[in-house]
């Protein structure tokens, strides 16, 4: 074997002079390599070679040629002539153009939009300065039978109790929900109900801005009430309140204290006034006090020291808990939730005073995320497809171009730089689209925000990134394939693609389409399913044709007698009956105990208040004994109704008779009837025990039968003989029904959206389909010339393109039918009430895909097959 | 003169007119090395050879190869106008300053 120069200095050398004398350099230390050979020994030879090599260490062997003096010698013109190459293409194949943007731009709008909506939702709380140190106290409890529930609430002696009692705890404040506020400046009065009670403390630890008056003071006094602009310039035409006055419910005079700015829309309080803490008084025939550790009626914000753990926090909360009652067993349990955890981390929390606090739903989010991320993946990947596949329409170009001498790197970035103008122009089409479109879907998916500048601009990064990934990866396959080819033979054209294998990359990208489309067409069947069982399951109770009237409970015990005995003069009217909280609501609860048992049995319960009329007019099946009778004047202090579920929990095989007792009221009850189940909340719960008493305070709703649905004569009626009677007190009425079909509002939308974003994925999957077929047809018509001419029908010319994209739709439905039940089933296990996933949702899902998809590429098919074979075999 | 020649680098410039159409870096280091009797190494005259291109007293270009060079070409450097007359303002300032010796000065040495 010859001596050869030492490989690792060669190489040396190579790393480090890359420039024009590069070769002479090398190629006088090989000839003067085999010169030393003859002369001395190989050892000595290598040794000089090594030498050579790092005494050519200088400025002219480091410096590097600049390329464009070399090989382009005008990277502008280079980039220039490119973009013009590019665009005279795209001018000849306007359809592949057309299919591509369009495409691409539908596919980067959708994730756009979704894009805003995101970002929107993980900004919740952001604006405070302070947030990571900010906490919101909730409160866990377990009833006897194990069922735990977390409250947003916590009871009014918690925050007093626990001021100054911890060092690490700066500060800590408590609200209360200003439910059925009336508020008027002279004649100008509305029915507000976007407001707290809270104090100075609380606009310490959240700080919102304030445009006059000062919220270290403001919320110091009793009767002051801090307002936002908006409702400022609702009572008095301008912002310039402080000072003036508002009447609350009609007795109470509030001093303005204070203008704020308007409340962000991610914040997670939403709140149009606070009104001072001081002011707040426990209305008449409430069993609790401000002094009960009890009851949960109330929010509670702390503020911890910088570097304060709050798990430890919480741990010193919970020994205070059982210090207070050291014989409870399940005591409540305090959890410490920070407050940028708190709109995305509170879904499966209840707020007992339904206050109007926003809560976001991590789920919905990842699923807008999976969905957006899967479009884009669609819409690249028919890009990337057609890209592919009409690249080889251009080998006698990049051939030509090869013979004058382009280099494989110029043929690539020529590739490259034409599928980068194309996704950058699609970002720029999206933008525009996304922003005109994006007032309208938030109008529709009811998303409460609004596009601002830097919303916008805060996603230029991650879009351009998106983009140009996308560019690079579409350009990128062709570009390597094209620049790779043989002069000759793409000169002479007789590069195919096209091939069958359904392990190709093209075909693995049509796969992952039609998964994709199929997995998103069962989600909208299954959703769909879900909510149409969810409206139309049969509830316990009659909920067509009932309104719902919501008053202010002191006009419901002024006006109730007249407005019912008016009302029930028209024949339309069936029933009329009044609770303290409405169907669909969450209900309080109440701790129960069999009066034959000890303390210790304690359970508790959900609880509400319902005149004697209720069952009537709701349509509750009465199972056993009787409901509560205008005759039986003891019933309003020692009667109670459970449900047949109640009756189960307290373990009484014979109710009717039995006495309990309420941890909440005086005396004992005795058990009077026992009536049917019935969701009394939303149908994501199962049915719990229930117990209803006669009311001891005003309530709040009134239910109203009629006869028949007739919505507008029915709303006028009860509104025309209010006017009448109450002299213009705010009432409110909505149906029953639709007022329940609010509780499936949020399934509705993510339904809404699942559905629309699955047609537009079988949109754009036929879309590429179509791309790539027509293309197909264009390159083998010669072959089908042929075909027919040897004496093949349409038919079998049908079934050569069609065979293929069936047995993908198929592949695809066995790929994503298994993982796409799993998320399903997941999903579905948030409601009590479900559906069963029927096997036939996905067969069902991919016959559509593949007529839908099959009609595209038939279409062209057919037109192939009709020609005539003559006229495609002429001309050669 | 705007750029002034060096010792070895005249030595250099003589030799790429020598090997007319021929030198290039390794022919003029064995020249040097047996012709001259001086130890060189090669990159010293590749060094030298880019330095003179820069001053613009030669040119180069791309040559043949053969295989004891791994079939990389060689780089032919060729004497420029401006090269030959540096040369030759060279050898006539010696020639000038030969002649202004006075006989005197070798004797006796």
């Amino acid at each position: 074997m010859k001596l050869q120069p030492p490989q690792l200095a060669q190489r040396f050398f190579s790393w480090y002079c890359r420039n024009h004398l590069h070769d002479s350099i090398l190629g006088d230390l090989d000839e003067r390599f085999y010169l030393d050979l003859q002369k001395h020994s190989p050892r000595k030879a290598k040794i000089r070679y090594w030498l050579g090599v790092f005494s050519f260490i200088s400025r002219f062997t480091l410096k590097r040629d600049r390329k464009t003096s070399y090989q382009n010698p005008h990277a502008m013109l280079m980039l220039k002539s490119n973009l013009i190459g590019s665009l005279r293409f795209l001018n000849r194949n306007k359809g592949f153009a057309f299919i591509n943007i369009l495409g691409l731009t539908i596919g980067m709008t959708s994730f756009l939009l979704i894009l805003f909506f995101v970002n929107h939702e993980l900004s919740f709380d952001n604006f405070h300065q302070n947030r990571e140190h900010v906490f919101r106290v909730n409160f866990a409890f377990e009833d006897n039978s194990g069922n735990k529930s977390t409250l947003v609430n916590s009871p009014p002696a918690f925050a007093p109790g626990i001021r100054g009692k911890f060092p690490e705890m700066t500060r800590v404040s408590q609200m209360r929900y200003a439910m059925n506020c009336l508020l008027a400046n002279g004649e100008l009065s509305f029915y507000e109900d976007h407001g707290y009670y809270a104090d100075s403390v609380f606009l310490e630890i959240l700080k919102f801005d304030f445009s006059s008056g000062s919220p270290s003071t403001a919320l110091d006094e009793p009767n002051s009430i801090v307002i936002t602009k908006e409702m400022a310039k609702k009572y008095f035409g301008h912002t310039n309140a402080v000072g003036s006055t508002l009447l609350l419910n009609n007795g109470i005079p509030l001093k303005v204290t204070g203008i704020m700015s308007t409340i962000p829309t991610n914040s997670h309080l939403n709140f149009d006034f606070l009104i001072s803490f001081p002011t707040y008084v426990v209305p008449d025939g409430y069993a609790s006090d401000l002094t009960s550790w009890d009851w949960l009626g109330f929010h509670t914000y702390v503020e911890l020291e910088n570097q304060t753990d709050p798990i430890h926090f919480q741990e010193k909360l919970e020994q205070l808990f059982r210090d207070i009652h050291p014989e409870d067993d399940h005591p409540m349990q305090p959890i410490v939730q920070n407050l940028s955890d708190i709109y995305l981390g509170s879904s499966d929390m209840t707020d007992d005073v339904a206050s109007h606090m926003r809560t976001g739903s991590r789920l919905n989010i990842y699923s807008l995320m999976a969905i957006a991320v899967l479009i884009l993946i669609i819409a690249a990947f028919n890009f990337s497809n057609l890209s592919n596949a009409i690249s080889v329409n251009r080998s006698k170009g990049t051939g030509i171009r090869k013979v004058i001498g382009a280099q494989r790197r110029t043929i690539m970035w020529q590739l490259l730089t034409e599928t980068m103008v194309i996704t950058l122009s699609c970002l720029v089409l999206a933008y525009g689209l996304s922003i005109l479109l994006f007032p309208k879907i938030a109008w529709l998916m009811e998303w409460d925000l609004a596009l601002s500048f830097t919303k916008v601009v805060s996603t230029l990064p991650i879009m351009t990134i998106t983009a140009m990934l996308i560019g690079l990866s579409a350009g990128l396959y062709p570009a390597l394939l094209l620049s790779r080819f043989n002069i000759i033979k793409s000169l002479k054209q007789e590069l195919k693609i096209g091939s069958r294998n359904p392990f190709q990359f093209k075909n693995m990208l049509m796969l992952l389409q039609f998964s994709i489309s199929i997995g998103l067409i069962s989600a909208t069947f299954v959703l769909t399913q879900q909510i149409n069982y969810l409206r139309n399951r049969a509830t316990g109770f009659d909920k067509d044709n009932v309104v719902v009237i919501k008053m202010l409970p002191e006009d419901m015990s002024r006006y109730f007698k007249v407005y019912k005995e008016q009302l029930m003069q028209y024949s339309a009217v069936r029933g009329i009956s009044r609770s303290d909280r409405s169907v669909g609501e969450a209900w309080p609860f109440s701790g129960i105990l069999r009066t034959d048992e000890g303390p210790e049995h304690g359970k508790m319960i959900f609880f509400n208040l319902t005149d004697h009329d209720y069952f009537k007019t709701m349509g509750i099946d009465v199972l056993d004994g009787r409901t509560f009778s205008q005759q039986n004047r003891r019933d309003s202090t020692d009667a109670v109704v459970i449900n047949r579920k109640a009756a189960t929990f307290l373990d009484l095989d014979n109710p009717v008779g039995q006495q309990v007792h309420f941890f909440d009221l005086e005396g004992p009850r005795t058990i009077i009837g026992v009536v049917e189940n019935f969701n009394y909340t939303s149908l994501h719960q199962d049915i719990g025990p229930v117990a209803m008493v006669l009311p001891f305070i005003d309530l709040e709703y009134m239910y109203v039968r009629f006869a028949d649905s007739n919505p507008t004569d029915n709303i006028h009626l009860l509104e025309t003989t209010w006017e009448q009677i109450s002299s213009g007190a705010p009432m409110e009425s909505r149906f029953l029904d639709d007022n329940l079909n609010q509780l499936y509002k949020s399934e509705e939308r993510l339904s809404y959206l699942i559905r629309f974003f699955s047609g537009l994925s079988i949109f754009l999957a036929s879309l590429g389909l179509y791309g790539i077929v027509a293309f197909m047809i264009n390159n083998r018509i010669k072959e089908f010339g042929i075909r027919k001419v040897l004496g093949a029908s349409a038919l079998s010319l049908h079934l050569l393109f069609v065979k293929q994209y069936v047995y993908q739709v198929l592949i695809a439905m066995t790929l994503v039918a298994p993982i796409l039940h799993y998320y399903l089933n997941r999903w579905l296990q948030a409601f009590a009430y479900r559906i069963v996933i029927e096997w036939w949702v996905y067969p069902l899902s991919t016959l559509l895909l593949l007529v839908i998809a099959l009609m595209t590429v038939i279409y062209q098919t057919i037109k192939a097959a009709r020609e005539n074979p003559s006229g495609i075999l002429r001309s050669e | 003169m705007k750029s002034s020649l060096g010792e070895f680098e005249e030595i250099v410039l003589l030799l790429v007119a020598v090997q007319h159409n021929e030198a290039y870096g390794l022919s003029i280091t064995t020249a040097i090395e047996e012709k001259l009797r001086r130890n060189v190494t090669l990159s010293s005259v590749h060094t030298a050879l880019y330095r003179l291109e820069e001053k613009g007293f030669v040119r180069s270009e791309v040559g043949g190869s053969s295989k004891e060079r791994g079939g990389r070409s060689k780089r032919i450097f060729k004497i420029t106008a401006a090269g030959k007359k540096t040369l030759e303002a060279s050898r006539e300032s010696r020639n000038m300053l030969w002649g202004m010796i006075p006989k005197i000065a070798f004797e006796g040495i």
